[in-house]
């Protein structure tokens, strides 16, 4: 009984949560579930961690939940990204400024959805790079 | 705004969690109305989406229990 009573007032304390206003975010976290990058590092753990990778090294479990946290992390930003530019947004800049995320970062991730062919550089607009989503 | 409950949605083991939500209300013990169960046979057929999709239905909060 304590325990829920402590969960709600938590909740509570935290406000409401308005679907409509983290839509962007709830889709890229859900493309971030279905993506292959995950599903596979999903389903190498216990492998990793038991037996062993193909070169024989048996991984810590609390080192590969690191690495598979900040794989997801990866993943979600590049999903965010991605949906950013699928709505018209074209540089790197009004990313940012629509997401937060740094300008580097940004441009890093982009060169990765490039080479996974999601996302295409459309030209220079005003000496600014613009992308589209493919 | 002030008499504003939080909507929780929790997902409750059958073995374990649900057993014990059960037991308090058979034993006639009151917790918030605004906590909605869902049980599901383990926390191990749990998945993330469950969590987003009671988040895109105006959960406020999710619980997983187990």
């Amino acid at each position: 009984m304590e325990i829920v009573t402590r969960v709600t007032a938590s909740i509570k304390n935290q406000g409401k949560f308005d679907p409509a206003t983290l839509e962007l975010e709830l889709d890229a976290a859900e493309m971030t579930l279905d993506g292959e990058t995950t599903r596979w590092m999903m389903s190498k753990q216990i492998k990793t961690t038991s037996q062993g990778d193909i070169y024989g090294r048996k991984w810590d479990v609390g080192r590969y939940e690191a690495i598979l946290d900040s794989v997801m992390e990866r993943e979600y930003h590049k999903n965010l990204i991605y949906l950013v530019i699928k709505q018209g947004v074209t540089s790197i800049e009004d990313v940012s400024n629509r997401i937060g995320l740094d300008l580097k970062l940004i441009s890093h991730l982009v060169s990765d959805l490039e080479k996974a062919g999601r996302v295409k550089f459309t030209g220079m607009t005003e000496k600014i790079p613009a992308f589209a989503a493919v | 705004m002030s008499h504003w409950e939080p909507k929780i949605v929790s997902f409750l083991c059958n073995w374990c969690s649900y057993g014990a939500a059960d037991l308090a209300g058979v034993s006639r013990m009151e917790y918030p109305p605004n906590i909605r169960v869902i049980r599901i046979p383990c926390t191990g057929r749990m998945s993330a989406k469950f969590i987003l999709a009671a988040f895109r239905q105006g959960a406020d909060g999710v619980w997983v229990s187990g």
